[in-house]
């Protein structure tokens, strides 16, 4: 693979915020819009996608509490598990998650039948609810492989990496709140009232 | 369930113009659509989404002072982004929806006045109008039943919102968008519930959070759902609006939830 940093265009180490905006210009530059579905300009966005990610993510891995860096789309679960016993439904399943496609692995999960759902099964599916959104799922589900395959150190890592994530936006509210009075910025309070007599709420008015 | 995701009174003077100009970019745009009945929709949710996905897509930004209905007397600055058509139209789709909510809740028959353009909206969102149609109508069915289950009803809610927050579902951050989407759409659920267990009670309603959670869970569930929403932050190439972000989703949504706490 190429230099990320060459592919959009920077020198080595650039900042975060240089790599942003860069990312975002070349973004536009190769937008279907603009290039009209041209098949070199697709695999060229896809080169800088993965650059973009290649970069962020390892720069996320050293402060951040996204999952992007703990499992890494490329090979993160490969490595510990030997693919010979694994039905096709889980292969497409992990392929999906590489893809960032996560209902798509969620959906072929679900076709598996109960019976055959192992330690593996529960960790793709909660791995795929995390990113989506559904962190309780996900912490069901990685509690039920950890109880299936109990010292799976992936499994552990990932469950470290839920919890990692609450305490990680404590610690950063903490940092917001000093000093703050708590209140809201009311923008424009005659739309407000206006808003309170025809109501377009749910239920709060 | 509008009006939690707001900016803090604690955000910067620069943040709280730009965030102003942006709403009534927003109101503009919303003017200009859908009227009269576009403007009364407004909210501060869909600011938000504006304010993100503009960045984003670094969408020019179209800058103006006008007087309006709201403010006849003096000139204010707004600016509008293309994305805020799309935002509009996400707006009237929430609030029709919110209408048929209330009027359900209040057993009252207020005009739809945003029913003409559901069809047009309908047609060009499917995705979107589909997965919030799906998901409000489980949530319904949960209430009618009166089963006790706010983090089941919250992921519904989460999950609609969170196709709502994707403008454009090839996007590489289209999964970043949904995942931050679904964590403010479960925060918004989870706190509306919590927000209205008092009045509820008083009018023996039904209310998903049921007699048994009390502050400590309902914040531990929050937490969880905001970390959801921000986790996926720092992935995105935002550059140009990150602090008003951060200051919403760290401070500016927690603000009602005090208030909550103090009218007790």
């Amino acid at each position: 693979m190429n230099d990320p940093y060459e592919t959009l265009g920077l020198r080595q180490g650039a900042s975060e915020e240089e790599v942003k905006k860069a990312y975002k210009a070349l973004a536009k530059k190769y937008h279907p819009d603009v290039t009209g579905n041209d098949p070199a300009a697709a695999k060229k966005m896809q080169e800088i996608n993965s650059a973009y990610d290649a970069i962020i993510n390892h720069k996320a891995d050293s402060y951040s509490s996204s999952f992007h860096s703990s499992y890494s789309y490329g090979g993160g679960y490969r490595e510990s598990y030997s693919q010979e016993e694994e039905s096709n439904e889980m292969k497409a399943a992990a392929s999906y998650i590489n893809a960032r496609h996560f209902s798509e692995a969620l959906h072929v999960l679900s076709t598996v039948p109960y019976e055959k759902r192992n330690g593996r099964w529960y960790y793709l599916s909660a791995v795929a609810k995390a990113y989506s959104g559904d962190t309780n799922g996900a912490y069901s589900d990685i509690s039920s492989a950890i109880g299936k395959e109990p010292g799976n150190p992936q499994y552990q890592a990932f469950l470290d990496r839920l919890n990692g994530s609450r305490n990680f936006y404590r610690q950063r509210q903490n940092d917001y709140y000093q000093g703050s009075s708590g209140g809201f910025f009311s923008c424009c309070l005659p739309l407000l009232l206006m808003n309170m007599f025809c109501p377009g709420y749910f239920c709060i008015c | 369930m509008f009006g939690y995701v707001v900016l803090s009174s604690s955000a910067s003077k620069e943040d709280k113009r730009k965030y102003r100009q942006a709403y009534c970019g927003l109101c503009h745009t919303l003017k200009a659509r859908y009227g009269k009945a576009g403007m009364t929709s407004l909210s501060y949710d869909m600011t938000f989404l504006s304010l993100l996905l503009s960045d984003l897509e670094d969408s020019p930004v179209t800058k103006g002072k006008e007087r309006c209905p709201v403010h006849p007397f003096v000139e204010h600055e707004f600016f509008t982004t293309p994305v805020m058509e799309y935002c509009s139209d996400m707006q009237i789709l929430l609030s029709h929806y919110a209408l048929l909510d209330y009027n359900a809740d209040e057993k009252k028959g207020k005009e739809d006045k945003f029913s003409p353009f559901m069809e047009r909206i309908v047609s060009t969102y499917p995705r979107q109008s589909e997965a919030l149609a799906r998901s409000l109508s489980a949530i319904w069915e949960n209430e009618k039943r009166g089963e006790l289950c706010p983090e089941k009803n919250a992921l519904l809610f989460g999950e609609a919102l969170g196709e709502i927050f994707i403008k454009d579902s090839l996007s590489h951050f289209a999964p970043d968008l949904r995942k931050m989407g679904c964590g403010i759409g479960r925060f918004v659920y989870l706190i509306d519930a919590w927000d209205d267990r008092r009045k509820d009670e008083r009018k023996g309603a039904y209310n998903p959070l049921g007699k048994d959670i009390g502050e400590k869970e309902i914040r531990e569930m929050l937490v969880d759902a905001a970390s959801c929403a921000t986790s996926e932050l720092d992935h995105m190439p935002l550059d140009d609006y990150v602090s008003i972000f951060e200051d919403i989703l760290y401070r500016g949504i927690w603000s009602r939830f005090k208030a909550g706490k103090e009218r007790k």
